[in-house]
């Protein structure tokens, strides 16, 4: 904001550069009593008069001024203005300490337009770049949580993923809920790359979002403009909430070109807490059913892994799981001992939990940030140029993301009259080895969920570096050829890995006209596009999974090459009329007329080999072993054409009423219902200037009601055949979904209310927003019953309703001349509720996950629960057991609500602490509630593979013996073999009991059944419903702290340089508290609707990173 | 300067202005196809889902005890929730089969003539009609009541129920009607479209065989409903002479509802695509089914492309984990992509014949001749010499006179041999006959207490139409895998309770 401010003053006071009957000279240096930097743009005026200047580059000023002065008025946006007395002095210094939430704060608002922060009748937070962490992410949102009241920002840890944020909760069922990102006034992409599937936990890359191409090193300030009252002006694209990201822009500098040149590393390493623990003591194996007999806990082989001579004991490697053999260190022979270019070839090992574990797989990774910017600022124009280049090494082996960032931006005073602006960012983004996700052929799911503990990842990583051969843990059941479950994961890291680059370019041009004093004219096109190439590859000799165009069972194929090709573009036109006008002395009337149009045009090909590869190590579609199915192509276009209007009136600095209106005309709607209209009314009322009370610096209420349409997605109109690989002929299906000729707009109606007050000379001071959210006729594909014969079909129903309450608290302890202390608090909650669906309908389905669990939208429940398996539940609330096998009773359908992913409320600490020229701050980010669904541990327990699966059970025995009870029945054969659990179990018992009640009768009594554990039934998906593995996906974290140290510019003075910062910044540092276990509970898909489960993630990493900023 | 603005503006204003509505045609996607095409999708699709391995997709095979699985053994516990199997397979029947035949006949009724002559049009869709009431058929056999009259109607987004028997005895009018408007004097649905007879007027005599085997078959479910005695018997004596007819005496000749799969994904055979293709090794063949086989020293072993372990075939436990080595299972290298599946057969209108004669039907044949044809042919087909043949005949544990037991128990036995490798007719026929005695896995899921004999309702259906599912949960005696459905009135030979 400074230097927009610097720009914005520098422009105003032009004009007042009088050339007066001077009698004396006085100079001086504006700095900042924060950190002792000069202030570049602050505005000096001789108290009383017009006459003026501001201070430049080095926050140095010289004025001309008349005898009769007395003081100096020094004031500059973000700090408190400052009366100087003059005296005889020919040289004044001045000190400005800042202001917390400035009253005069100007804030960049809907269409770019830069507005008093005090004037507005809605919500809105801003936070700055120097707030914005310098741990340099891929993705800039990531370093934004915690710092925003009601923004639920979920990163996860897919190297390069996509982040998902929401504001004021999902609105929208089955539309994107993501906010919209504006840069300098022009709407930019952020289509989320995956493949469908990906994004509900199927198998595939997240390729991230595409908003995430802004740099962060380019970006000035981000403003969150919250309800649809602030962003009615920008129609139907941002009924989810905008983001606002300011560039930076070319400044003037006195000695000419501004240089800045920042360099940034930064490393990573494993939070273990998220990452799991294994067991120790049992190795492969599902139980004691292996060998010709069928009852030994290893498989029977001779030396070389055949049926004949001496027989030995071999690991079971056709096993993913480690319920096994308990680890007793006598020789086993396992998939080390069958490829005869392996060490140990024919020789067995001793049977022992692994020496290096899954954890060891992970490389450190590594970023560097590096970037220059020139900047310079004339009378007859500016200019900034910046490049960066961002280079990362991922966790996984073989991955890396590069990025090369180039801006141009610029604006040239061509008359008095004319302004032209210019702004041109390119980015090229190349990847390498982006993980894999979902649950079949991801690493993470096997280390998670279906993993041998005796499985030394070092010995798997030499006999891939010595073969470059898939020589796997988990051999099939003929010791040759492919795996049976999972490739060797070094062989699926450097052989099956991903490539995607894209290249952007984002750009505008604008023109400003001024007509008349209170009139201009405005006129940009603005365009925004992109290629890109996802490449996926499968070499020969995986195992097969479901790769290539249809991700299905039929689309197995061991080897494959998958190639996707996205283009897209979109144009926006816009042009507004804009007038400012004063009516006495009291009022004041703004406003616009515009008209804006875009044009989105997104299309994809995607085609992949069929059955196969031919030469192995060729990935071209030309290498195909089987005729190439048809591709898969998309061509959507969208286009939109609005006209608008606003007006905004005040009285006095005191009172503000605005008013907005738009029509959008939309493509993708039917003709008849193609136009759709929408207002926002909007008010503040300052009273603190009514009041005008010493204690209080500041007060004002605000009210607004915004009204807003979005439109349908392109091609839910007509219906369409689904084009099926021709079988001897032409083969055509209906589409899943039923299309709807007949669709409406969806419309969101909001109210919502604000109190702003400031205390004790802006030391304290608070932000409250109440609102209410109701999104009606949404277009949804609502879930027929598959009797119809469709799936889905498009309608307008149901209503959606977010309530909220939004704080944020400041608080300035300690100020002293050298040191202060702030503190700033940001708190959200928000509750969602389906109030209606479609008529008939209760439950809309969003989502489908493994194990038989769903995400839905149920009738008066909020949106977004999760569904499975219950416990059932005596009158008294205890749990049933089964008194057979002491495994409780699952719920007879896999219908009942067992979650709710929607957190309770999100809020975030901020401390700051500033003495002298240093500063430290940390960040503590809290999400309290929510559920999320752990696969990893509804699969992992029964596997066996965590710690909670081993030990001594209550009775000192280990929990994995076999039950032995103290009396037994006959089987069929009439053997006494059948244990009886009523009659009690010896002291020698394995097992374990489940807290609960056996019910006969009506009547429950505790349960002293033993659950058998001495196999994997004992355990997780097995033995416990689906709501045993939904956690509290609540956590508190230490996000960020950071320190930096400004270099007193005495030390500068003759090195040329204008000012050096040294920081470093840990982010992630800590996760203080969280329920999930052995996973961080943001991790899990990509961005999107379907939201709370955790299925094979990456661990997440604790982030240093050191900076250096130099300017010249 | 101003010429800047007024060419910028000018510029903004052509190339917004022009119409919008254009953009939203899909210029890429097909709104009108030919119906033949649309009738080849949904019939690819239905023999896929009749005949796949899929644990996702069909696990009839595990519950007759063909096979049993090796690592992970739920299915063969018979957990149908977590891999939603009845919805899966309801959404198959409805959305990827009949609504798509309803569609194509929508197409070809609409469609020109374009010089085929109307009795080819009237084949075409009486073509339709017969495969149509096949999937209806399996819909009633596999689920009871289901929606009928209001499904496939995306205006009645809540469907009701309808009666099971009213369906079936309505799905033997329409079969009886579809066969009179069979004319084997004219083609059918073409070359290619057709891939089960041919398409020609050869294949449209084929296609009144299998109605009419169909037909038999439908009456024999109804036997053992006291009600509809006197309409079982109309339909299984007008069917039985017009049955597949053609012995087969090899594993390519005879009468066969047959198709062949293309060498290709996604056109391969689903067994190949399941147990080859997909890389793993998760069936063997169960102990039950093996010592079955062994004790009557069965021909057909080596045609099942079963391995050997130790020079025998040795069967895993049903409904346990099992290691894949140890026991005999498929020998994946015998499979092709391009197999064919058989939807019905000689063999079976052979069992069915031999079944009508034992409940005392009047047909044509003993049920002994009948028996003897039905193995000869299923011995034949999986390459079984005439010598083999013979000696297994003569068996007394196998011939009709001397084998154990009633006929339902020697039908039973023998049928439940000779379907291997066709899961829901297998099932259909145990449940119907109740022979041979099959034990559930004793690790059975809690959900369901026995063999099921029914697929339980979707668990779908329970959120999106909870009002007619509830009545008919009721009306079918309980939405239990354990009721017996309104055509399963035989005696309850299994068992179906646990220890």
């Amino acid at each position: 904001m400074k230097k927009i401010s610097l720009l914005l003053a520098f422009l105003a006071f032009i004009g007042l550069q009088v050339v007066l009957a001077q009698t004396r000279n006085i100079s001086g240096t504006v700095t900042s009593g924060d950190d002792g930097s000069s202030i570049p743009g602050a505005s000096v005026i001789v108290k009383g008069t017009t006459l003026g200047t501001v201070t430049d580059m080095d926050g140095k000023f010289s004025l001309k001024i008349p005898a009769t002065a007395k003081a100096l008025m020094v004031t500059f946006v973000g700090m408190q203005s400052q009366e100087v007395p003059i005296g005889n002095q020919s040289t004044v210094n001045v000190k400005l300490t800042s202001e917390r939430l400035a009253v005069d704060e100007v804030v960049v608002t809907a269409l770019g337009i830069a507005r008093e922060k005090k004037s507005l009748g809605y919500a809105s937070q801003e936070v700055k770049a120097d707030n914005m962490g310098a741990v340099k992410s891929n993705n800039f949102m990531n370093s934004l949580s915690g710092k925003i009241s009601g923004v639920q920002i979920k990163k996860n840890t897919n190297m390069g993923g996509s982040t998902n944020v929401i504001l004021r909760g999902s609105k929208s069922l089955t539309n994107s809920n993501q906010v919209l990102y504006v840069v300098d006034g022009v709407p930019i992409n952020n289509q989320i790359g995956s493949a469908t599937g990906q994004n509900t936990g199927g198998v595939g890359y997240d390729y991230g979002n595409a908003a995430s191409d802004i740099n962060p090193d380019d970006i000035e300030s981000i403003n969150v403009l919250k309800g649809s009252a602030a962003t009615a002006l920008y129609g139907s694209r941002a009924s989810g909430g905008v983001i606002m990201i300011v560039t930076k822009k070319g400044t003037k500098g006195n000695k000419g070109i501004g240089v800045t040149i920042n360099s940034n590393i930064a490393f990573s390493s494993i939070d273990k807490s998220t990452f799991p623990t294994y067991q120790d003591q049992y190795g492969a194996g599902y139980g004691q059913y292996y060998g010709p007999d069928g009852d030994a806990w290893f498989e029977s082989r001779n030396a070389t892994g055949g049926n004949t001579g001496a027989m030995y004991d071999w690991v079971p490697m056709t096993e993913d799981a480690s319920y096994g053999a308990k680890f007793d260190g006598h020789p086993v022979y396992g998939w080390y001992s069958v490829d005869k270019e392996s060490p140990s070839y024919g020789q067995p090992k001793p049977w022992t939990a692994a020496k290096n574990g899954p954890i060891t797989f992970f490389e450190k990774p590594f970023t560097a940030t590096n970037s220059i910017s020139i900047d310079n600022s004339t009378d007859k124009g500016s200019a900034r140029l910046s490049y960066t280049n961002y280079d990362t090494k991922g966790l996984m082996p073989n991955s890396s993301l590069k990025k090369n960032n180039f801006l141009v931006n610029g604006t040239w005073k061509v008359t008095d009259k004319l302004t032209a602006a210019m702004s041109a960012n390119y980015t090229n983004q190349s990847a390498i080895g982006r993980n894999s996700t979902g649950y079949n052929d991801n690493i993470m799911s096997g280390m998670r969920q279906w993993w041998e503990t005796n499985t030394d990842l070092m010995d798997q990583k030499a006999i891939y570096d010595k073969t470059q051969r898939n020589i796997s843990w988990n051999y099939g059941p003929a010791l040759s050829g492919n795996p049976i479950y999972w490739d060797n994961p070094y062989w699926t890291r450097f052989q099956n890995y991903e490539t995607d680059s894209r290249n952007r370019f984002i750009g505008n041009m604008s023109l400003t006209y001024k007509i008349t004093s209170w009139l201009d004219a405005y006129g940009r096109v603005a365009a925004d596009s992109y290629s890109e190439l996802q490449e996926e590859r499968r070499a020969v000799g995986s195992l097969a999974t479901t790769f290539g165009l249809n991700r299905t069972s039929a689309g197995n194929a061991a080897s494959g090459y998958l190639r996707r090709d996205i283009n897209f573009t979109e144009f926006n036109y816009d042009f507004m009329l804009n007038f400012n006008k004063n009516f006495g002395e009291d009022f004041n009337l703004k406003g616009i007329l515009g008209a804006t149009e875009r044009k989105t045009k997104y299309s994809t090909l995607t085609s992949a080999t069929n059955g196969g590869l031919v030469v192995p190590g060729i990935y071209s579609l030309q290498n195909s072993a089987n005729a190439l199915i048809f591709p898969v192509e998309l061509n959507s276009i969208i286009g939109v054409r609005g006209l608008y209007a606003s007006a905004s009136l005040s009285y006095k600095s005191m009172l503000y009423l605005d008013a907005t209106f738009r029509q959008d005309y939309a493509s993708s709607l039917p003709v008849a219902n193609n136009k759709y209209y929408y207002p926002s009314v909007t008010g503040a009322f300052i009273f603190s200037e009514m009041l005008k009370q010493d204690w209080l610096s500041f007060g004002k209420v605000r009210l607004n009601y915004a009204e807003v349409g979005n439109l349908a997605g392109y091609d839910q109109l007509l219906d369409k055949y689904t084009v099926n690989t021709p079988f001897n002929k032409p083969s055509y299906s209906l589409p899943s979904t039923k299309n709807n000729p007949d669709l409406k707009p969806e419309s969101t109606k909001s109210i919502e209310a604000g109190l702003e007050m400031k205390f004790l000379k802006n030391r304290v001071g608070f932000d409250l927003a109440l609102y209410k959210t109701n999104s009606k006729d949404q277009i949804q594909a609502v879930t027929l019953s598959q009797t119809t014969g469709y799936n889905f079909s498009y309608v307008n129903s149901g209503e959606i309703e977010n309530k909220g309450i939004e704080v944020s608290l400041y608080l300035v302890p300690v100020q002293t001349n050298s040191f202060k202390w702030d503190i700033n608090v940001n708190f959200a909650k928000n509750k969602n509720k389906v109030l209606s669906l479609y008529p008939g309908v209760k439950n809309l389905l969003i989502g489908t996950f493994q194990g038989g669990v769903t995400l839905n939208a149920n009738l008066d429940q909020p949106n977004g629960v999760l569904k499975g398996t219950d416990y059932t539940y005596d009158a008294g609330g205890n749990i049933i057991i089964n008194a057979a096998n002491g495994k409780p009773v699952k719920s007879k359908t896999a219908t009942e609500i067992i979650g709710n992913v929607n957190p309770d409320w999100i809020g975030g600490i901020q401390n700051s602490f500033s003495y002298k020229n240093i500063s430290l701050s940390f960040l503590i980010d809290v999400q309290k509630g929510g559920s999320i669904f752990n696969l990893d541990m509804y699969y992992g327990m029964s596997s066996g593979l965590y710690p909670e699966t081993v030990g001594n059970n209550d009775l000192g025995n280990p929990v994995r013996d076999n039950l032995v009870f103290n009396q037994y029945g006959p089987d069929s054969k009439g053997n006494l073999t059948v244990g009886i659990p009523s009659g009690g179990y010896t002291a020698a018992s394995g097992g374990y009991i489940i807290e609960g009640v056996n019910v006969v009768n009506g009547v429950s009594t505790p349960n002293k059944t033993r659950v058998d554990a001495s196999n994997s039934d004992g355990w997780g998906y097995a033995a416990l419903p689906n709501k045993a593995f939904v956690y509290d996906a609540g956590y508190v974290k230490l996000r960020e702290v950071a320190i930096s140290y400004t270099l007193p510019s005495r030390w500068l003075v003759k090195t040329g340089l204008k000012g050096v910062v040294l920081s470093a910044v840990g982010s992630n540092l800590w996760i203080i508290s969280k329920h999930l276990p052995y996973a961080d509970p943001e991790s899990g898909l990509a961005a999107g609707n379907v939201q709370g489960y955790s299925i094979g993630s990456l661990p997440s990493t604790r982030d240093l990173g050191f900076n250096i900023k130099l300017n010249f | 300067m101003q010429k800047i603005l007024i060419v910028f503006l000018v510029f903004i204003a052509v190339s917004s202005c022009k119409k919008l509505d254009e953009l939203n045609a899909n210029l890429k996607d097909f709104t009108v196809v030919p119906g033949e095409a649309v009738y080849n999708g949904a019939t690819r699709a239905l023999l896929n889902q009749m005949f796949t391995f899929n644990v996702n997709n069909n696990n009839t095979q595990l519950f007759v005890q063909y096979f049993a699985e090796t690592t992970y053994p739920d299915e063969s516990r018979y957990d149908m929730i977590t891999r939603p199997i009845p919805a899966t397979h309801m959404n198959t029947i409805y959305r990827t089969v009949l609504m798509n035949y309803k569609d194509a006949a929508r197409a070809l009724t609409e469609a020109p003539l374009a010089g085929i002559d109307q009795k080819q049009r009237d084949n075409q869709l009486a073509i339709i009609e017969v495969m149509s009431v096949f999937a209806w058929s399996n819909v009633v056999e596999t689920f009871g009541n289901m929606p009928y009259t209001e499904a496939l109607d995306y205006t009645k987004p809540n469907p009701k129920y309808d009666d099971g028997l009213t369906i079936y005895k309505d799905l033997i009018t329409r079969l009886n009607a579809a066969i009179a408007k069979l004319d084997p004097a004219f083609a059918g649905m073409g070359a290619g479209y057709d891939n089960v007879f041919g398409g020609t007027a050869a294949g449209t005599a084929k296609w009144i065989r299998f109605a009419n085997t169909l037909k038999l078959r439908m009456g024999i479910m109804l036997s053992d409903v006291t009600a509809e005695a006197a309409l079982a018997k109309t339909t299984i004596e007008a069917a039985a002479p017009n049955v597949f007819n053609v012995p087969i005496t090899s594993p390519t000749t005879g009468d066969k509802f047959a198709m062949t799969y293309l060498p290709g994904s996604p056109n391969q055979n689903p067994v190949y695509t399941e147990l080859v293709v997909s890389g793993r090794y998760d069936f063997v063949a169960t102990s039950v089914f093996v010592d079955a086989l062994n004790a009557v020293n069965d021909p057909r072993r080596p045609g099942f492309m079963w391995t050997q372990v130790d020079g025998e075939y040795r069967g895993g436990a049903q409904g346990m984990p099992n290691s894949y080595t140890a026991f005999t299972h498929v020998d994946n290298a015998q499979l092709t992509p391009t197999r064919e599946v058989v939807l019905m057969d000689y063999t079976e209108a052979e069992f069915l014949l031999a079944e009508a004669a034992s409940r005392g039907y009047t047909i044509t044949g003993s049920a002994m001749t009948h028996y003897n044809n039905a193995i000869t042919a299923s011995i034949k087909y999986w390459g079984g010499s005439d010598a083999s043949v013979a000696t297994y005949l003569a068996q007394p544990a196998v011939a009709f006179a001397t084998a154990t037991g009633t006929w339902r128990q020697k039908i039973g036995t023998q049928s439940w041999f000779a379907y291997y490798f066709r899961g829901f007719t297998a099932w259909t026929n145990w449940r119907r006959l109740d022979y041979p005695q099959l034990i559930a896995s004793p690790k059975h899921v809690q959900e369901v207490n026995g063999i099921p004999v029914r697929y339980t309702f979707a668990v779908s259906e329970q959120t999106l139409n909870f009002d007619n599912y509830t009545a008919a949960a009721a009306a079918v005696g309980g939405d239990k895998a354990e009721t017996r459905l309104f055509w399963d009135k035989g005696p309850e030979n299994y068992d179906s309770s646990f220890k």
